[in-house]
């Protein structure tokens, strides 16, 4: 199982901020929880950086990143401060 | 010299307090156009009106305020001010920016700015309306927390107060703004140091706008713009900035335990969707901004402002505290006591990790145990005991103990909450940055690296020196203009299409692209400010600055008024002593890890300095090149850069010298600030009593000397002085302006004092001769005084003492003259008579 952490408004949209899902790839997480929470996912989640264990996927494999036991996957809507 | 642009009101306000005298300071209109306003400005100013090597706690330092052209016009996030002056932890320059109403207040009243010089013999209290300045006795005041002294203050007016951390000269000591704070750099202090506990600010001036219609136009868009994107229009409304805890403890850029890792376990404990879950009772703003990222909440039963990221960031995961609920009682008790949470809370880390080592035993708080935080709070403020050392922030502090390594800071000051080793251009923002380890001053990065909806690698150097230098310019430009920078968050538009996505190679390619920038934004420092001559929708601020004022502002012409700003205040740093091998981060960031596993996880800032300073057209040790400075049209700098470009250590002698004096010029300003806080305390009501006196005093010395009128602009048809005139001699319907009818006017002065500030409607005309009261006096006949007080109950200015069944007397400094109480007393008696005024109405009676 792979922990998954959905922060800020991603969380509110679907109502979960943390869950766990069985998948090996990044693109079978995604598609998972497309399928579990419907569109209020598939709008915000367009926007989303994924981490896994902290580093973007995209200088990982991007989709095909594989996820293995007890990782950890942050989707994460853009965010700014100051 | 007044200005032919609109959006400004056209003056700098001078005023010296050791003197106690007040004038305008002369701006050539050609300043305005280059440096527009803000902190730019202020740097243009401190430029002539600081000596070079002065003490920063010295009556010869000089605070400037500033707001911008955009301030109070109603353009989005627009109601900044700030204020510059020598900084009292890095030796060299600070600006810090407030979204408080005092700004707005100032340029009401008819300034753009406000240069304060000298010290005050006194602590004061400096009032500022359209005819000028007062210079008050703040000695009630002094020694009072925030929230105290803000009750004392006129509701209608825009202020600035400093709390005991900034009278006890704590090196990072805040000025507050109503609930908002200018943070950063010790700025209280300086105010301080200057025995000056409040500035006020009121007036009724309209603002002219040059293209009104194109204005409100370019408005609406932006409006629009703001409450659709991702960031301005949801996350900072939704959860404020305290969103980020959990965005940056993804990423690694979340402080932990004094900048030692850059994630925590515990982070969702303080997050801000706990907050907004929780506590939040609702959001909230500065005046004018569509996107209200202030958080209200409800703790312990009472409303309260909410912390922001950094607050919570250094007083939640850097000092390894789990308890959000202790965060806000620290956050408003900082406020309270005027104290930046920033680098307080990056000097308490430092302290907690000496402790760890075994050199600062005697501290009473540590990583993961803070019972004892809100009493170490107050002896910090105070500068009592172990507080006293931590007062003089980290890297003081570190040195003094032998272990300069565990301060982090750049310059002097303390980072922000944003771990820079998994965002290493943010650690480069950090270095460069000119008021010392500053987040904003220095590009803010991580926005792009880490936080923002583009993909770009974290951990190289290439393209971070182009990238941090184009933020840097375009915020130090928003601030100039009187903006915040956080509109600058929807400059990357949500677009599905390029934002990022999983699956987004457009994303990735964004990504590869932003690392060529160093093609693209390269030739910065060489281009022409008249290059880029067209407006983009992405920085809205060239258009409203443009239709607002009429200066012709464009993309290149705006960058340009930050690259000056920004290069102002180097060559000020440079002037003052600092060298390039200030621009420095500790050890810590740069040569070890942050992942045991990931050896690049470090800052390399070796390898992007140079670039940097290329980029920028400064040469290899960090001094603006002649042509850049001919390039920007600053030749008064010329003759400081050819002594740097011979020897870029010139002027290295007097930040030595200045540190080492620091001490004594602390202690010797902090002996009779001391002394005034005992003497404030133990006879606090009566100076209170005196205060109001006094006040009372001069405001009726001035209403013996006027003529009352309504300004027909001005009045807001409210009728207030209507219901206020205790002789009918006002009319007023519904929807009308009031008219005085002389004839009728005893002139007491009630409609003035009922008039709101900001109106200000109730024109004071100079009495003629035959008019003036001030010679006369009224006084009660004691042997035909028949003691019934109808005399006390009618007199408008409560001048007239009375009990029952004992003569009336009238207090001859309070009486106006008005005539009143002659008036009432029945004829029969007639006990009061008007005679010439002998009394010197200055002197207290008896």
């Amino acid at each position: 199982m792979v922990k998954v952490k959905l922060l800020s408004h991603l969380g509110r949209a679907v109502g979960v901020q943390e869950t766990a899902v069985d998948a090996d790839t990044v693109g079978r997480l995604l598609s998972t929880l497309s399928k579990q929470y419907g569109a209020p996912f598939d709008t915000h989640v367009r926007m989303c950086k994924v981490l896994v264990n902290g580093t973007n996927v995209a200088f990982l494999k991007d989709t095909r990143t594989k996820l293995a036991d007890g990782d950890e996957v942050v989707l994460m809507p853009p965010m700014a401060g100051g | 010299m007044a200005i032919t642009f609109a959006g400004y009101a056209g003056r700098i306000l001078d005023v010296d307090l050791g003197r106690r005298t007040w004038g305008l300071y002369p701006v050539p209109e050609a300043t305005f156009e280059q440096f527009l306003g803000g902190k730019a400005l202020a740097a243009r100013l401190l430029w002539d009106l600081i000596e070079p090597g002065i003490d920063a706690l010295s009556p010869e330092n000089v605070m400037v305020f500033t707001t911008g052209p955009l301030t109070g016009s109603g353009a989005p996030a627009a109601s900044r001010f700030n204020c510059s002056t020598k900084n009292v932890l890095t030796g060299g320059i600070v600006s810090s920016n407030c979204g408080g109403d005092f700004g707005l207040h100032l340029k009401r009243a008819g300034y753009d700015g406000l240069i304060v010089r000298g010290r005050a013999e006194v602590p004061t209290w400096l009032q500022i309306d359209e005819h000028g300045v007062r210079f008050l006795d703040a000695l009630h005041l002094w020694g009072l927390e925030v929230e105290a002294v803000q009750h004392e203050l006129p509701a209608k007016a825009g202020h600035v107060v400093i709390g005991p951390a900034g009278e006890n000269l704590v090196r990072f000591a805040a000025i507050l703004s109503g609930e908002r704070v200018l943070g950063r750099g010790g700025v209280g202090a300086v105010m301080g140091s200057k025995n000056l506990k409040v500035i006020t600010a009121s007036g009724a001036r309209r603002m002219r706008f040059h293209d009104p219609k194109g204005f409100g136009a370019s408005l609406r868009k932006w409006v629009q713009t703001l409450q659709k994107h991702s960031i301005t229009g949801g996350q900072l409304p939704r959860y404020g900035t305290a969103a980020m805890v959990t965005g940056t403890n993804a990423t690694n850029t979340l402080p932990t335990r004094n900048f030692q890792f850059g994630n925590w376990e515990h982070a969702p404990d303080v997050s801000g969707e706990l907050m907004a879950e929780r506590d939040l009772v609702m959001n909230d703003g500065c005046s004018s901004c569509p996107i209200r990222c202030g958080r209200m909440i409800n703790h312990t039963g009472r409303h309260m402002k909410g912390p922001e990221f950094e607050t919570v960031g250094m007083f939640g995961p850097n000092i390894e505290n789990r308890d959000l609920r202790r965060i806000y009682d620290w956050n408003h008790l900082c406020d309270q006591l005027g104290m930046d949470t920033i680098s307080l809370g990056s000097t308490l880390a430092a302290a907690m990790e000496l402790k760890d080592r075994g050199l600062m035993p005697d501290l009473p708080v540590a990583f993961g145990n803070h019972d004892a935080m809100d009493a170490l709070l107050h002896d910090i403020a105070w500068r009592r005991g172990i507080g006293d050392v931590v007062a003089e922030g980290s890297m003081r502090m570190a040195a003094r103990y032998g272990a300069p390594e565990v301060a982090m800071h750049s310059k002097g000051m303390e980072f922000a909450a944003y771990e820079p080793r998994a965002a290493v251009g943010h650690g480069l923002g950090y270095a460069t940055s000119n008021r010392g380890g500053c987040h904003l001053n220095g590009g803010y990065l991580v926005f792009f690296e880490a936080l923002g909806p583009v993909n770009i690698d974290p951990l190289t150097p290439l393209a971070k020196p182009a990238l941090a230098i184009f933020q840097q310019n375009t915020f130090e430009a928003v601030a100039a203009s009187g903006g915040c920078i956080f509109p600058t968050y929807a400059i990357l538009p949500d677009m599905p299409a390029w934002a990022v996505n999983p699956h987004g190679a457009s994303a990735r390619l964004f990504g590869e692209v932003l690392k060529l920038s160093r093609k693209i934004l390269g030739g910065q420092g060489r281009m022409s400010p008249k290059s880029l001559g067209f407006h983009v929708p992405l920085i809205p601020h060239t258009k409203s600055v443009e239709t607002l004022t009429g200066i012709r502002m464009r993309l290149g012409s705006f960058t340009a008024v930050g690259e000056r700003g920004f290069t102002m205040e180097r060559l000020f740093n440079l002037r003052e002593g600092l060298t390039a091998e200030d621009d420095a981060l500790p050890k810590r960031l740069t040569d070890e890890p942050q992942h045991k596993d990931r050896p690049d996880s470090v800052v390399p800032l070796k390898e992007m300095l140079p670039v940097y300073y290329q980029v920028r057209d400064w040469d290899e040790r960090g001094v603006p090149r002649n042509r850049l400075i001919q390039k920007l049209g600053m030749d008064y700098a010329a003759d400081v850069v050819q002594t740097l470009e011979k020897d870029p250590g010139a002027f290295k002698a007097r930040r030595t010298q200045v540190f080492a004096r620091e001490d004594g010029v602390l202690r010797e300003v902090l002996a009779p600030a001391r002394k005034w806080q005992q003497q404030a305390e133990a006879s606090r009501e009566a100076l209170r009593a005196a205060f109001l006196r006094s006040r009372a005093i001069a405001r009726a010395d001035r209403i013996r000397q006027s003529l009352f009128r309504v300004d027909e602009v001005r009045c807001q048809q409210c009728g207030l002085c209507a219901k206020a005139c205790p002789v009918d001699a006002i009319r007023w319907s519904e929807g009308s302006v009031a008219f005085i009818e002389q004839d009728k006017c005893i002139r007491c002065g009630e409609c003035w004092v009922a008039c709101p500030p900001h109106y200000d409607a109730i024109a004071l005309d100079p009495a003629q001769p035959d008019q003036d009261r001030t010679a006369v006096a009224y006084r009660v006949i004691d042997e035909k005084c028949e003691r019934c007080g109808i005399c006390y109950k009618k007199c408008p200015v409560d001048a007239i003492a009375w009990q029952r069944k004992e003569i009336a007397r009238i207090d001859d400094a309070l009486c106006v003259a008005c005539g009143r109480c002659k008036e009432v007393c029945p004829p029969k008696w007639a006990a009061i008579v008007c005679e010439p005024r002998v009394v010197n109405p200055q002197a207290p009676t008896p």
